[in-house]
């Protein structure tokens, strides 16, 4: 297994990014239904930009734009060639939101469409990377941005594995983090690189990147040891319980999403909750800190993101975790190439 | 310091250490005591005649060995006393071994040795000689009429006895059948990063009994007329994590190539126990998604 193959250039200028802040706050001033003009010639009709999305913070459709425009350059890369599961919230976070795997009939000129097997059926997924197409889902009402674990042209393989830690109601972030720190020595013990990030609500996400070549199951089955190592070490603060009444005050740790088809919300994704948050990467020296992702929203994400950069880079840049501590030098496979 | 439960000499050769015996350990455990449930007042134990259906007095009692269902042997006090070892009052140390040719099962209860009126020296000496031998001496003493074996080993300034049972006392492997497996090479690689995963060092206070601790808050909130708090009951599970490496192992030695469609990947090569179970929560996950989802996100 090699390094794994770059993901479609998205790089987006810092003068489309300016530009189209403007033309969003005058699409808004002018009632909030209008046309965005992209780079390349690419239009994109939007609407009710000023339709209260969050009634508590009062923060509008428009708002979900401006935040995707600003972090565009930085969450583009993460959905590149990602079939693209979309949660829609029409009415806003306090109503009933519903799911979209297939893509729309329709989609405007420029929105990439594929067919992509999913393992059961090929349906055709809006597949992620362009600005066009973030704007386009935000238009959607699609809150937050789920990406697949694999690209499409290798819908087999993932580029990383995921574990979600799943607090139950009202327990402090602070357990949150004391998990994470668990799966952390989990995954440095078994020598793999991994990146966190909050959810964007109570939980935590940890990423582990994975080299090319590495299916589902692998993934799976990886995040499942790491998973029970943490439930078996701490039964008391973290579990593996599916079921929610089974799992009492304990921390869900999380490897069920490694399958295809299944998404957890993008970094730099905003929340359909009543704080806005946006999923946000950390430092480890932050896991190690007290951090309390309630700092991190659609009103404060510029900020973070000025002062930390874009920690996510690392993750696509690491060449991946060996999964090969599992190996057998089998007998037959004594001429078989084994990476590094 | 506590009143010695023993008194006499650790002997051996011609050397005679006094000594006593004081008890390394204690139960850490509540105790309780019997009530009647209706008054709260304590119940009392009487030895009743199985026959007559009255209590008999202590001085009307015999000690009766059971050689068939219902058909006694009766042994005297003079019987007892015939049966007992001369009270020697000693220690007698037979032989010093190397500690690790003496395994688990032979241990009982420790007891602290402490010198005797005059004995400091000579304890000092011979607690040195056996710190530098690296060896246990192998000792019996009589306790109570009865004969016991018991190990003498220097811990930090104590000499510690730890009373054993006999060869006698032990139920014999053979009782049992111990798997002896073909284990590959590999295998046993897996299972030993496992093992070294959790190698450290011993610190007992690491550990501590969570059962007592638990009656102990129960038995103070009651004093204060509260309900306790406890930690939640934790049903333990132990996933199977050399099965689930031998499954990794699998599922890379199928990559690369492309993969039969599935719905939920994990569910297919079902034969393997592991795989099932966990193919099994996948499938109720796959056709949970949406529901799942949705609580996942609406949060």
């Amino acid at each position: 297994m090699s390094a794994r193959k770059p993901p479609a250039r998205t790089a987006v200028a810092a003068t489309t990014v300016a530009d189209l802040l403007g033309q969003i706050d005058a699409i808004d001033g002018r009632g909030g239904n209008g046309r965005l003009e992209l780079p390349g010639g690419q239009r994109l009709d939007v609407t009710n930009l000023r339709k209260v999305f969050w009634p508590a913070l009062k923060l509008t459709k428009g708002d979900l734009f401006r935040h995707y425009v600003r972090v565009a350059p930085f969450l583009l890369p993460a959905l590149a060639d990602r079939p693209l599961v979309m949660k829609r919230y029409p009415n806003g976070v306090a109503a009933q939101p519903f799911y979209q795997h297939r893509a729309p009939e329709a989609p405007p000129a420029g929105v990439r469409i594929e067919v992509v097997a999913t393992g059961t059926e090929r349906r055709p997924h809006v597949i992620g990377g362009a600005l066009l197409t973030l704007l386009y889902t935000s238009q959607l009402a699609s809150i937050s941005q789920d990406p697949w674990f694999s690209r499409v042209g290798s819908e087999t393989d993932i580029d990383h594995a995921a574990i979600d830690l799943d607090p139950p109601d009202g327990l402090p972030y602070a357990r949150v983090l004391d998990v994470a720190r668990w799966v952390r020595d989990e995954l440095a013990a078994l020598k793999a690189p991994a990146w966190p990030k909050t959810s964007g609500s109570r939980g935590l996400h940890i990423y582990v990147p994975m080299r090319q070549g590495t299916p589902y199951d692998a993934g799976f089955i990886f995040s499942q040891i790491v998973a029970e190592r943490v439930a078996q070490k701490h039964p008391r603060f973290a579990t593996t319980e599916r079921s929610i009444g089974a799992r009492g005050k304990r921390i869900y740790v999380d490897y069920m999403q490694n399958v295809r088809g299944k998404t957890l919300a993008s970094v730099y994704s905003v929340r359909a909750n009543e704080f806005a948050g946006v999923s946000t990467p950390l430092t480890w020296d932050e896991v190690d800190a007290k951090i309390d992702p309630r700092d991190f929203t659609l009103g404060t994400f510029a900020a973070r993101l000025e002062s930390a950069g874009d920690l996510w880079t690392d993750l696509r840049r690491s060449k991946g975790a060996n999964l090969r501590f599992a190996e057998t030098p089998a007998p037959r496979g004594r001429g078989r190439a084994v990476a590094k | 310091m506590a009143r010695a439960l023993w008194k006499g000499a650790l002997a051996f050769g011609l050397v005679n250490i006094p000594v006593e015996l004081h008890t390394a350990v204690r139960d850490s455990r509540p105790r309780f005591r019997l009530l009647h449930a209706d008054d709260k007042s304590p119940v009392k134990f009487e030895r009743v005649c199985v026959r007559e259906g009255k209590p008999v007095a202590w001085e009307s009692l015999v000690k009766g060995y059971e050689y068939e269902k219902g058909r006694f042997v009766v042994l005297t006090k003079e019987d007892f006393r015939a049966a007992a070892l001369e009270k020697t009052r000693t220690v007698d140390i037979r032989s010093f071994v190397k500690g690790e040719e003496i395994d688990d099962r032979f241990f009982e209860s420790s007891y602290y040795l402490t010198p005797g009126k005059g004995g400091e020296r000579a304890y000092a000496l011979l607690r040195e000689a056996i710190r530098e031998s690296g060896r246990v001496g192998v000792a019996t003493i009589v306790l109570r009429d009865a004969q016991h074996l018991a190990a003498l080993e220097v811990v930090r300034d104590a000499m510690v006895l730890t009373l054993m049972r006999y060869a006698e006392e032990l139920v014999d492997e053979s009782a049992f059948t111990f798997p002896r497996a073909e284990i590959r090479k590999s295998e046993l690689q897996m299972a030993r990063s496992l093992v070294d995963q959790l190698a450290d060092t011993w610190d007992p206070n690491q550990y501590s009994d969570e059962y007592r601790a638990n009656l102990m808050k129960i038995i103070k909130a009651k004093l204060k007329g509260r309900t306790p708090h406890l930690a939640e009951h934790v049903e333990p599970r132990q996933a199977e994590v050399v099965d689930l490496m031998e499954r990794l192992r699998r599922s890379l030695e199928g990559s690369g190539r492309s993969r039969p469609s599935r719905r939920a990947s994990t569910t297919g090569r079902g034969a393997r126990p592991a795989a099932r179970r966990a193919g099994a929560a996948v499938k109720g996950h796959a056709r949970a998604t949406r529901p799942k989802a949705r609580r996942r996100r609406a949060a």
